[in-house]
């Protein structure tokens, strides 16, 4: 069965409209990640409704392309102009920048290149031999578990984003709580719609997201009074490619930092720009001569844009397997799969197996596409970062009108979008993470559903969440992570280990 | 203390404003219906405290002298970001605004121009030559893209 569908997903990526739009996914992701300030998020947040007018494999696949593509667009304005085109490109300054200033922008851009590609490679093959069986595990869920799944993939994303843990978890909640708006399932009652009948199938998920990710971002890409692309940049003139001598000696820090890519890909809430400051450490760490890092040293390149790439594969794992979005990326490529009426969670793999298949084929082709596409013009996409942000900001809004309006047709949808974007543009200035509400707002009819079926099954009983080992297990899980980045957990660590130094 | 910290009791004010309101609505709710919604606003109402405590011991910490850790090396962009311009910000916010409600009376085709050409010259992002022929670009592509290939609704408004 799993053989069947890795093939039919294979044939079905093969067909050569679908290349076509995956090579096309990858180059506006090139183009998106190259420019500063804008972020692959954004970019596939307000091109999702593209997908509308197209089947749902090919659409997504395009979709994670992009994703893919803006991984290694984000390292060429890293290189050029010390500044990253995505934060999952911040490591790659430390030695790209060092490197391109000495003469070699084009080396830079070939190891970048390069582990890009085998990093994206060894995620997407982890993604086609793991999901599968993680996906069949997840499929003996009942929803006791399902709700554990939901409250362990809540709790980690809210305490492991950048910032504050509390606010983490706030935003969280929040979105938990706006995702209930509209018809209760179990009761058929009409739950906080103020009497809107807009509102009784729910906030439109995707209407929310476009309005999160875009707005703010357009704001930010005008409020600030210097423009951070303005210095001069200078052609590329040397070789792109690896010779096989330096390949060899890069190799085993790229296979290490895809390893770890794809691991911090598969923890919810972690990214690229996780991914890459951890992988550019151990290959400091690994390193038998340690000097020459932070000058230029072809090491730093490979680990940071290997493990970035690999992010993909590995945080589209939980995603597609029991339905948790591993980055905000994938929340926003789930919300692609809604639009189209397919739910998140473990009958990805098997109900809708021909989309899901097809996605994961379609990592395999944006990767070769990246490495084409990349070799053929990255040398024209240099100029991409000259372009001012304030031509862009206009543009991002338009795009997200038009497509807040397209999911519905309805205007309702577009005012919606704005105060979305508006409340977004708040919680960043206080540093609210966004990506917990997202993930929130796709949890929040899961979270309800299970929760009300596992206590109709235990006649009212909590006990029931501590009765299943795996609902324990996951939910204890919950509570470390809950717990772990608070202060008071710090205390109590630091008051058992005095007490454990002075019984010795 | 409250000058400092203004935008975190605002947030707070807020939040919990909201939590009040769907907790009003709850009443009316069948017990399975508000079951987790009550959950929630609890789990909120205590976030939201601890979000107060936390900024609060923050901000009274903040003159204590700290060891600092470093974690990795920190690249220097970071500190090249520039100062902020919080009336640019407001005004360009608000005439999205206007985008946004003018869009269903006058159509896309008819606001969005004016949005971006407006947009444009208010931020001195190009010249008006330039702006105009991007406009053109823009929404010919628009229009290509979705209504003519993805079959997608655009407001028409007037137009229709």
């Amino acid at each position: 069965m799993i053989i069947d569908n890795i093939l039919f997903g294979l044939t079905n990526v093969l067909q050569p409209f679908n290349l076509l739009l995956i090579a096309l996914g990858t180059s506006i992701g090139l183009f998106v990640g190259s420019m500063p300030g804008l972020s692959a998020t954004m970019a596939i947040a307000i091109l999702l409704p593209l997908t509308f007018g197209l089947d749902p494999a090919a659409g997504i696949s395009m979709l994670a392309s992009l994703y893919m593509g803006a991984m290694y667009g984000g390292s060429i304005a890293a290189i050029l102009l010390k500044t990253p085109g995505t934060p999952a490109a911040a490591a790659t300054i430390m030695d790209g920048y060092p490197m391109a200033q000495k003469g070699y922008p084009g080396k830079a851009f070939g190891i970048s290149l390069t582990s890009s590609f085998i990093g994206g490679m060894i995620s997407a093959l982890v993604l086609l031999t793991v999901a599968p069986l993680l996906g069949k595990l997840a499929l003996e869920f009942g929803p006791v578990e399902l709700f554990a799944v939901a409250v362990l993939g809540m709790t980690i994303i809210g305490s492991l984003v950048r910032g504050s843990t509390v606010l983490g978890l706030l935003s969280g909640s929040i979105g938990l709580l706006l995702a209930l708006i509209g018809m209760d399932p179990t009761t058929g009652t009409p739950r906080f719609t103020f009497g809107n009948m807009y509102l009784f199938s729910g906030i439109p998920f995707v209407v929310a997201l476009i309005g999160l990710f875009s707005i703010p971002q357009a704001i930010h890409l005008i409020e600030q009074k210097s423009s951070m692309n303005t210095g001069e940049i200078n052609p590329i003139e040397d070789k792109m490619l690896p010779t096989f001598k330096e390949f060899r000696k890069l190799i085993v820090t790229i296979l290490r930092s895809s390893g770890i890519g794809v691991v911090t890909g598969l923890i919810p809430g972690t990214g690229g720009d996780t991914a890459c400051w951890f992988a550019y450490n151990e290959a400091k760490r690994w390193a038998k001569d340690k000097t020459g890092f932070g000058q230029g040293r072809p090491e730093g390149i490979a680990s940071a844009e290997a493990a970035n790439n690999a992010v993909v594969g590995g945080a589209l794992i939980p995603t597609l397997t029991l339905g948790i979005p591993g980055s905000s990326s994938t929340a926003v490529l789930i919300g692609g799969l809604m639009v189209h009426g397919i739910l998140p969670g473990p009958t990805l793999m098997t109900e809708h197996a021909d989309v899901t298949y097809t996605l994961i084929w379609g990592l395999f082709f944006a990767n070769i596409f990246m490495f084409i596409i990349g070799l053929m013009f990255t040398r024209a996409t240099i100029y991409v970062t000259k372009i001012d942000n304030k031509v862009i900001a206009p543009l991002i809004v338009v795009l997200a009108v038009v497509g807040s309006f397209a999911i519905n047709n309805s205007f309702f949808d577009v005012i919606l979008m704005f105060l979305f974007g508006i409340l977004g543009y708040f919680m960043n200035k206080i540093d609210m993470p966004t990506a917990p509400m997202v993930i929130g707002l796709i949890l929040g009819h899961m979270f309800d559903t299970s929760l009300n079926q596992s206590l109709l099954m235990s006649r009212g009983s909590w006990m029931i969440f501590l009765r299943s080992p795996i609902s324990a297990i996951l939910l204890t899980l919950a509570l470390f992570s809950a717990l772990q980045s608070t202060p008071l957990f710090g205390l109590i660590i630091r008051t058992f280990k005095k007490k454990v130094l002075n019984n010795n | 203390m409250f000058k400092a910290l203004w935008k975190y009791f605002l947030t707070a004010a807020l939040v919990l404003t909201m939590a009040g309101v769907f907790y009003s609505r709850t009443g009316k709710l069948p017990s399975m219906a508000k079951r987790f919604p009550i959950i929630l606003i609890y789990i909120i109402v205590f976030f939201t405290i601890l979000m107060l405590v936390e900024q609060i011991l923050k901000f009274v910490n903040k003159d204590k002298p700290k060891k600092k850790k470093k974690k990795n090396n920190e690249p220097e962009w970071e500190d090249a970001v520039g100062e902020i311009n919080y009336l640019k910000a407001f005004i360009f916010a608000v005439m999205i605004g206007v985008y946004v409600f003018t869009l269903k009376s006058l159509g896309y085709f008819i606001v969005t121009p004016i949005f971006i050409v407006v947009a444009f010259m208010y931020l001195k992002s190009t010249s008006l030559r330039n702006s105009i022929l991007i406009t053109l670009g823009f929404n010919l592509f628009v229009y290509l893209v979705f209504v003519k290939f993805l079959n997608l609704p655009i407001p028409m408004g007037i137009l229709s």
